[in-house]
């Protein structure tokens, strides 16, 4: 069963935390009494429609989302992934990093410092990818958006397009995958206490929610995307 | 659980030339036995079909089928989290490709596969197996270090005096026995390893 607005938000947190994150990146604090998602929605001029979409995406491997037309989700949708990107960017990869550093301490082998180089190359994939979402694609996005509102012809100026953004993860996430393979096989736990295990712990939770955000970008952002560059730049 | 080499049921071999999937076939048989039921596909639409119906525990995919667009490789690995996909070149020298499990090639020899298939596929019988798999032999040793100080196949190739076909070879059964895909990841691992020194590395 997947959620629809009428389900209650915090009874969905309790049986799937991960829906926290989502709430948080909507901009919907907590304290949410037996609300449902379309009356919290209301209450934060959020589309139920897009919360359920972008929590079922999230929450359920499963869950395909339909073809869409709802070219009036791509604002919000927008601001959720840049949220989201900012969490990634400011907060979790900054958290696995000081953890790896004090790692690379605790080891206390000058040459384990490479460990930490990599995990550095991997920050800076994944701030470059980021990056570019930020700086091309989604502004290229509202700006398609914007003479869509107006009912104006995108400029020449408007040359990118959707289907050239894309294949970026798969790099990024081989590098995640041998930081993993590294601790887990190649690297003889020496040192005492949590400290690594909290880190691959954290590293599969990165994975998840990386997982979770690239769905949503190539599968409800791209082709709502491509439906509305179709409506706009006829070929 | 991790799968072992008698959990195998089902194995997918999707090629669109039959001779090249009945090779495939019988390299496979020595490993698997006749316990594992081998699945042929020539097109994308047929091993998604086969994907659903067997949840298979191997996927042997040609190059051309994998590089269309219609199974999203990401979301297999947490929607099938049992298979393991090779990815089937015919070129000996394409480029490795990360996001899958491994990759073969045409020429690819049987003691190669079985040190893949026994990494990915452990046999109950032989605790010691993924750590022989995971050793490197002198030469693949040496072949690290040369690429992770920065020398391309190519140059490799001259310095060794090996054919091209074999550095590139040696590089996919290096990066199979570790597990590590990128060259970043292999640099880390030949320091580790003392394979290599930190005054050796090429200067950003």
């Amino acid at each position: 069963m997947f959620y629809g607005p009428q389900h209650c938000l915090a009874d969905i947190i309790l049986e799937h935390p991960g829906a926290m994150y989502i709430t948080e990146r909507f901009g919907i604090p907590l304290g949410l009494e037996n609300k449902t998602i379309r009356k919290v929605c209301e209450e934060h001029a959020i589309i139920p429609e897009l919360f359920t979409l972008v929590l079922n995406v999230s929450t359920f491997n499963h869950f395909i989302p339909g073809r869409s037309e709802e070219y009036h989700f791509i604002p919000q949708l927008l601001r959720y992934l840049s949220s989201s990107h900012r969490y990634f960017v400011d907060w979790k990869i900054p958290e696995v990093d000081k953890n790896v550093a004090s790692l690379i301490l605790q080891i206390g082998e000058k040459k384990t410092e490479a460990l930490h180089t990599l995990f550095k190359h991997y920050i800076a994939e994944v701030s470059e990818h980021i990056q570019y979402e930020n700086e091309i694609v989604f502004k290229y996005i509202q700006e398609l958006y914007r003479c869509y509102l107006n009912k104006e012809q995108p400029g020449k100026d408007i040359s990118y397009h959707i289907g050239v953004y894309g294949a970026h993860h798969d790099d990024i996430e081989s590098v995640l995958m041998d930081v993993k393979n590294l601790l887990i096989r190649h690297i003889p736990q020496t040192e005492k206490g949590p400290l690594r295990r909290r880190i691959i712990r954290q590293l599969f939770q990165l994975e998840r929610d990386l997982y979770s955000h690239t769905r949503l970008e190539n599968e409800v952002l791209i082709p709502l995307v491509q439906n509305l560059e179709k409506e706009m730049k006829p070929s | 659980m991790m799968p072992t080499s008698s959990d195998i049921q089902h194995i997918i071999i999707a090629c669109p030339a039959p001779l090249l999937r009945n090779g495939l076939q019988s390299m496979l048989l020595p490993f698997f036995g006749e316990q594992a039921k081998v699945l042929h596909a020539q097109t994308l639409a047929e091993v998604r079909h086969l994907l659903q119906q067997y949840s298979p525990q191997l996927l042997i995919i040609a190059a051309p089928i994998a590089a269309q667009e219609g199974i999203n490789w990401t979301e297999i690995k947490f929607t099938q989290p049992q298979l393991k996909v090779l990815l089937f070149v015919r070129d000996p020298n394409a480029e490795i490709q990360n996001r899958f499990h491994g990759q073969i090639d045409i020429n690819i020899t049987e003691e190669a596969l079985d040190a893949l298939l026994h990494r990915l596929f452990p046999r109950e019988d032989s605790h010691d197996s993924t750590t022989e798999a995971s050793n490197l032999s002198a030469r693949e040793t040496e072949i690290l270090h040369l690429m992770v100080t920065g020398k391309t196949t190519k140059k490799i190739a001259e310095m060794l005096s090996l054919s091209h076909h074999t550095v590139s070879t040696h590089r996919k059964n290096i990066i199979n026995k570790l597990g590590i895909k990128t060259l970043a990841g292999l640099t880390v691992y030949a320091i580790m390893k003392g394979i290599v020194d930190l005054e050796d590395m090429p200067k950003k």
